[in-house]
């Protein structure tokens, strides 16, 4: 099933890209959709899981996220520096799968003022450069609903079982 | 109408482009250039391909597309210059806050040492 949509989407982009939808675009299209698809699904893990709901609700946050913070970069380069308290964060995740690592550690690189450093597991932490710090607990906050929202969206049972809601409990180990 | 709200997202786009450019000029160091230029213009441009998508008949799709590559693309690059600077050196990085990647890196030396 996920193969047929990863065609079509792939397909799609190729039509898009010759702005033409004649058969023989959709035709050679098709064709190399199809080797590439079974060219990377020998390598590739885990089932792609969609819950449409918490996705437009992950979606509606990140667009959020980055519509504020691109507000917050514009008035720091305009205001005098003192706005500026750059950091890097290591910031605890509480255990997903790498795509959804990935997924988390895109959204934070795409949203102004914060960009993803190093990813290490075991415990799974990001370390995040964030360009005003001065709220450490509100970055993790912002990165935890991330993962939360990401995890809840596109997760497998076994992600969402771990994965813990409440912050204190994560801190804790650390 | 239409041209009011085609205007209206250019100029923001733009804007946000522009001062992105200022933020290059103004920051003091490498990660701060970096939150200004590789973050503030990924909307910018987002929002002026928005534009060109409504405003021009035909390669609306071509448009949307490069912009949906460029929201792919954009933090890819931006997280391997920031991990490939923080190992490099020679670069200048001034951290007024804590730095919890220095201890993480100091125990990967220790334990390459030990090894």
């Amino acid at each position: 099933m996920t193969r047929v949509v990863r065609v079509v989407l792939l397909t799609a982009i190729w039509i898009l890209l010759w702005s033409d939808p004649s058969i023989a675009n959709l035709l050679s299209g098709l064709v190399l959709a199809v080797v590439v698809v079974a060219w990377f699904d020998r390598r590739r893990q885990g089932n792609v899981i969609i819950r449409p709901i918490a996705a437009v609700k992950f979606a509606g946050y990140f667009l959020y996220q980055l519509i504020a913070s691109t507000l917050v970069v514009a008035r720091t380069v305009i205001t005098p520096r003192d706005r500026i308290n750059t950091a890097i964060v290591a910031v605890p995740l509480s255990g997903c799968s790498d795509a959804l690592v990935t997924l988390i550690a895109d959204a934070i690189s795409l949203t102004p003022g914060t960009l993803t450093l190093e990813v290490r597991r075991e415990p799974l932490t990001l370390y995040v450069h964030a360009l005003d710090v001065r709220d450490i607990n509100g970055l993790r906050h912002v990165v935890r609903t991330l993962e939360v929202l990401a995890v809840t969206a596109f997760g497998d049972d076994d992600a969402l079982e771990g994965l813990v809601v409440d912050d204190t409990t994560v801190w804790r180990g650390r | 109408m239409v041209d009011v709200l085609v205007g209206v997202l250019v100029i923001a786009g733009s804007m946000l482009i522009l001062l992105a450019g200022i933020g290059v000029l103004r920051f003091a160091d490498l990660y701060a250039r970096m939150h200004a230029a590789t973050k503030a213009p990924t909307v910018g441009i987002a929002l002026v391909c928005i534009a060109g998508a409504i405003a021009i008949d035909g390669g609306t799709d071509k448009i949307l597309l490069a912009a949906a590559i460029i929201f792919v693309t954009a933090p890819s690059a931006a997280h391997f210059v920031g991990r490939a600077a923080y190992r490099a050196e020679g670069i200048d990085i001034h951290l007024d806050g804590p730095d919890d990647l220095r201890e993480l890196m100091e125990d990967d030396e220790d334990a390459a040492s030990n090894d």
